[in-house]
């Protein structure tokens, strides 16, 4: 823990910018966690949005009195509230996935790594093919067999991550066993489970974590085109990337509050989610701490 | 000095009025043409690119075009005349023996694939060269829709390949004697692309199709002498490349971009109302429709008052303006209401007070939860329109669950009869009864009735007058029996009329468009101001 | 060597025939052509007729068989669709694909390598600072928003290129190219640099943390101490070290571009095999997404075992360790 708390010091201290960046993160999910006890209106309460508020620009009164300060989409719906609902689902899908992905993905790599022969095979050759098979279309299977919904987005995702956490782990795992210390675990007669949960899981992670941020502000943007696509959350509870979107249709005709409000959270978040990101993985290069 | 100023101005004149009589017209379909080939596929993109080059017997909104008229000799036997003085683009007449050749080679499978008008001509038993310009179809039944089915059949030249002068005889199932009709590939190099249209095909890609006027042409020449179709599916670079001087007309611009248009003078848009109900379809089975439930397991839709109460929720006016802008008209009925052939109808109420009593007469005071399924790639709008609906019918109680689908995976579910609510439309190119013909009659294999019948809906009354309309031959009559079918069907609501669509083309201020109903974009239709 | 190649090709081909069962099983759960192809006056007579026209009238795991059998001979079956062989259907649109996703690499590479050497070499100047911030935020947008956004800038405010569309192409070797053409460039140029913006992120990133790398080295220290000029250094030292792990990624990254380019050719009406691949998925045409995913991933067994090969001949280290 405390070995956690100095690293973190260590890494931000005299970076303004990634401090900032931190910062955001730590804001955006405040306000997903939040937000819905501040925001004007459920958009997605069916019953309540109406179709003669569609289309308002910003700071205009909806028909019950409510002022919306980003303006309203076709259907009625309050953007900033569909701001603050759909960065929850964003950023929960991501960070869902991405756990849960990266779990699996540990797993089968340290698997890969540690048991050689023909799992090994097995295990990289499906890295190979999650590679080349389109996101899209596993994301339509999905959709076809079990219906729309939030959590099958998360299953396309989930599948989505895995690989590139298994091979870098196995790489890492890989080099890992080759030192001394392994040998030493190894005649001392430690059981393989021990040596695999004490020595290797924990210096095999850490790349990943390093990654991890990143996988993050992949998913989210992932999420955002199968959405766009039409394969991604359901309509009726948009996430940022659905209502960016929805809005496309209307940059060219001057209503641009509809799209460009969700595209600036997200590119901020995502913006905050890297710099973040970028700080940790410099911060654990090493040849980085030597001074020109 | 003066002569210099004098020959300056005359060149630039001639030069301008060549310009004029020189120009090319580029065009952007939102769609591609499946194929240049006018035989085996239907689709608004296929059909308004092939109207191009080839002509039917009959136009598209029911008046002759190559004919100059029919008449039922008896009930199974229908004699068209045909226009003098047409020529194919090979300047070969236009003559019954070509019709005869048309109809065998629609008849004709190319690698045994069926063709648009296959299963359409099963009824025709013989086509007969009369004599030069009078055809005569027999037909195994009365056939009335024959007259609407004709629209279809593109006249090819009989000339060519194989084909020994003389009379040919329609025999489909030898082919008419023919051994080599023209393939896809011929269509598509231009051998065999030869019609009687205003335009000549040029070349053809899927995404680019290039047509030359045919200063041949029987009928108005065009004030184009080139026109270049493009296929841009995506609505934002479709009025991008308006913008940008890429296109002088687009298809199905989208409601916003509409709008936009209204504040730039160098651009503008037509709307004309398109034969097109959008509606929802309902599964009134008693037994229960799939995703439609109630707390005490009854089935909601199957009761007349859920039904009506879910029309009175809807309020179409809102729908029409605010996600349409106007354009698109409240539908009253099953056909669009200025449909030729359609009965007056009163308008459809919008009460949502109204709605909730009912709703609760009917037993249902907390509601039932509604599944309701839409394509969401393939109207315009029509997912927004989807989401109005569910706003509707939450706000009188009912819990909707709104799913938007890609067309692949909505047709499946839709054909393995998964869905217990839909959204969707219907054109009406062939007549008022279309739609109701094949979404609310009983099944019915010999006079093709029903076979689109996914409410389960059936009545004797409009079983009755459905069937008296398939067979009647007599205009005027045969309007009455459309009349008392749209009667007994809405007075039931198997499904809800919500609006019909209208096409609405962009295009540079200087042209004008002179719209059509059946949603198809032809070069014919743009001329200056 | 012999044995590598031969394991790998053979691990490849069983990839190859799990990839075409899965996209096979895959499109036949999600869509059902006669569905999606037949108009709504079809009776049902009409619906088995069509059934039986496609093929897919029997069990799946017939048309499964029949499926490979016809591969193996070389076809790769009809469209539903287009009522086209797949193979060409395929081939004809590459041209395309490979135009725009060669031009993005290519900017990629000239503008994102000398950047990141740059950012590099100066770590404490401000103007490297404001890059590193410039790339961050590059790959942060959402590819269709940028696309968009690009299409709004650059064709309908600036009218200075198309908004979408291919344009003229010339002829050469029988295919069609937009590169020689100036129309054609016109109309790559906004494709070709919304898939750019995202590799020259990218490439900056890696040339910078590979010049760090390699000046951090000792050959670096020592040929400074010798007194080489700074061009000389960069020239001959450190851009052949640093282009190793560029260009193999570059390779990959080439990989990813033809097959996946969906969004770019979507928004941009961009006729490459992306856009083919995206509109035969919605349209539930069967044999063009299978040959298809079985194409790429041919091409990215390919891809990978030229970069492991490369990489090996590059990197003498790799070789004597096998």
């Amino acid at each position: 823990m405390v070995k956690l708390r100095n690293t973190f010091r260590a890494a931000f201290h005299g970076h303004p910018v990634a401090i900032v960046g931190l910062l955001g993160v730590i804001f955006f999910i405040l306000l997903a966690i939040f937000g819905p006890l501040f925001a004007p209106q459920n958009p997605y309460d069916q019953a309540k949005l109406d179709i003669l508020d569609g289309l308002l620009p910003p700071m205009s009164k909806l028909g019950d009195g409510t002022i919306s300060f980003m303006g309203t989409d076709a259907l009625g719906r309050d953007i900033l509230s569909g701001v603050i609902y759909g960065l929850r689902i964003s950023l929960f899908v991501a960070f869902t996935a991405v756990f849960f992905g990266s779990i699996i993905g540990v797993f089968l790599g340290l698997i890969a790594a540690v048991k050689r022969g023909w799992m090994e095979t097995v295990i990289m050759r499906a890295v190979d093919l999650k590679i080349s098979f389109p996101g899209v279309l596993l994301a339509l299977m999905l959709l076809a067999i079990f219906g729309s919904g939030v959590d099958k987005v998360i299953y396309a995702l989930i599948i989505g991550t895995w690989a590139s956490k298994a091979r870098l782990v196995r790489a890492v795992a890989l080099s890992e066993m080759k030192k001394e210390y392994m040998d030493f675990a190894r005649i001392a007669g430690l059981s393989q489970i021990h040596i695999i949960t004490r020595f290797l899981l924990p210096n095999s992670i850490s790349p990943v974590l390093v990654v991890l941020p990143m996988s993050i502000s992949g998913a989210i943007g992932a999420e955002a085109t199968l959405s766009f696509l039409g394969v991604g959350v359901p309509i009726t509870e948009p996430s940022l990337g659905l209502l960016i979107a929805n809005g496309n249709d209307y940059l060219l005709s001057g209503k641009w509050w509809i799209s460009i409000f969700p595209g600036l959270v997200l590119v901020a978040m995502v913006l905050c989610i890297n710099v973040v990101a970028d700080r940790l993985r410099d911060h654990a290069n090493p040849f980085l701490h030597v001074k020109e | 000095m003066k002569t210099k100023f004098f020959i300056l101005v005359l060149t630039s004149l001639i030069g301008f009025s060549s310009a004029l009589f020189a120009e090319n017209l580029r065009m952007a379909y939102s769609s591609s043409p499946r194929s240049i080939d006018p035989f085996p596929y239907g689709g608004a993109s296929t059909a308004g690119y092939k109207e191009h080059v080839f002509e039917a017997l009959v136009a598209a909104d029911d008046s002759p075009l190559l004919s100059t008229g029919w008449v039922w000799n008896s009930p199974t036997s229908l004699t068209v005349n045909l226009r003098r003085g047409i020529k194919f683009h090979n300047g070969e007449d236009f003559t019954a023996r070509d019709v005869v050749y048309s109809a065998c080679r629609m008849m004709y499978r190319v690698d045994g694939k069926r063709n648009l008008l296959t299963s359409s001509m099963g009824p025709i038993s013989d086509v007969v060269e009369v004599d030069s310009h009078t055809v005569r179809f027999e037909t195994k039944n009365p056939y009335p829709l024959w007259i609407q089915k004709m629209k279809f059949l593109s006249m090819l030249s009989a000339s060519g390949g194989d084909l020994r002068p003389g009379p040919i005889t329609y025999d489909p199932e030898g082919n008419c004697g023919i051994k080599s009709y023209p393939t896809r590939d011929d269509f598509e190099n231009g051998n065999a692309a030869v019609g009687t249209g205003p335009f000549k095909h040029v070349s053809y890609s899927k995404t680019l199709a290039v047509l030359q006027r045919n200063d041949a042409y029987w009928g108005e020449k065009s004030i184009w002498e080139g026109v270049e179709i493009s296929s841009v599916s995506n609505s934002g670079a479709r009025l991008a490349g308006l913008l940008a001087g890429d296109y002088d007309v687009i298809e199905n611009p989208t409601t916003e971009d509409v709008k936009a248009l209204e504040d730039n003078s160098s651009f503008a848009y037509t709307g004309k109302p398109a034969w097109r109900t959008m509606f929802v379809v309902l599964n009134v089975d008693p037994k229960g429709a799939p995703g439609v439930s109630a707390s005490d397991g009854s089935a909601p839709l199957s009761n007349l008052k859920v039904r009506k109460a879910m029309s009175l929720a809807i309020n179409r006016e809102a729908i029409t303006d605010r996600l349409f802008g106007g354009n698109a008209t409240v539908a009253n009925q099953y056909a669009p209401s200025y449909r030729a052939g359609a009965p007056e109808m009163p308008g459809l109420e919008y009460n949502p007070e109204k709605a909730k009593s009912l709703l609760s007469e009917a037993g249902y005071k907390d509601g039932f939860t509604l599944s309701f399924s839409t394509p969401s790639d393939r109207y315009p709008n029509g997912v927004r329109v989807a989401q109005a609906l569910t706003q509707y019918w939450s706000r009188i109680g009912i819990k909707v669950e709104l799913n938007s689908q890609p067309w692949s995976v909505f047709a499946k579910a839709r054909k393995a009869r998964e869905m217990g609510a839909f959204f969707y439309g219907w054109g009406h190119p062939q007549g008022p009864a279309q739609m109701i013909s094949f979404a609310f009659a009983t099944r019915n294999k010999d006079l093709g009735l029903g076979s689109s019948n996914y409410s389960n809906y059936s009545s004797e009354a409009f079983d009755a007058a459905i069937t008296s309309w398939a067979v009647e031959t007599n205009p005027d009559k045969s309007n009455e029996h459309v009349a008392s079918a749209m009667e007994a069907a809405m007075a039931d609501l198997p499904g809800i009329p919500v609006y019909y669509t209208h096409s609405i083309w962009a295009h540079r201020s200087d042209l004008k468009i002179n719209g059509r109903q059946d949603e198809r974009t032809h070069a014919t239709m743009v001329s200056y101001k | 060597m012999l044995s590598f190649t031969l394991k790998r090709l053979g691990q490849s081909s069983v990839l190859v025939l799990i990839m075409s069962v899965l996209v096979f099983f895959c499109m036949y759960v999600v869509s059902d052509p006669v569905a999606v192809l037949a108009s709504d006056d079809f009776t049902e007579e009409d619906l088995i007729v069509l059934a039986r026209e496609l093929g897919v009238d029997k069990p799946i795991v017939v048309q499964y068989y029949q499926f490979i059998s016809k591969l193996l001979q070389g076809d790769f079956g009809i469209s539903f669709v287009y009522n086209q062989p797949v193979l060409p259907l395929i081939l004809e649109r590459l041209p395309a694909t490979l135009e725009v996703a060669i031009l993005a690499i290519m900017i990629g590479l000239c503008v994102g390598v000398p950047m990141g050497i740059y950012s590099g070499l100066n770590r404490k100047k401000k103007v490297t600072k404001a890059i590193s911030f410039i790339t961050t935020v590059g790959y942060s947008i959402p590819n269709f928003w940028q696309a968009l956004l690009l299409i709004i800038v650059f064709a309908v405010w600036l009218k200075i290129v198309p908004a979408s569309g291919r344009g003229d192409t010339t002829v050469l070797f029988g295919v069609g190219w937009s590169f020689f053409n100036l129309d054609g460039l016109r109309h790559m140029l906004l494709p070709a640099v919304n898939l750019a913006i995202y590799k020259i992120c990218m490439q900056t990133r890696l040339a910078r943390s590979g010049t760090q790398e390699v000046m951090f080295q000792d050959y670096i220290t020592f040929a400074r101490a010798k007194g080489l000029p700074r061009h000389r250094i960069i020239r001959r030292h450190l851009l052949r070290n640093i282009l190793i792990p560029i260009v193999t990624i570059t390779g990959l990254e080439l990989g990813g571009l033809i097959a996946f380019s969906t969004v770019t050719e979507s928004v941009f009406s961009w006729p490459g095999i992306g856009k083919l691949l995206i509109d035969s998925i919605h349209h539930a045409d069967r044999p063009v997404v299978v040959a298809y995913l079985i194409l790429i991933t041919l091409m990215f067994v390919i891809i990978n075992f030229i970069v492991d090969i490369v990489y090996a001949v590059l990197d003498p280290r790799i070789r004597h360790t096998q």
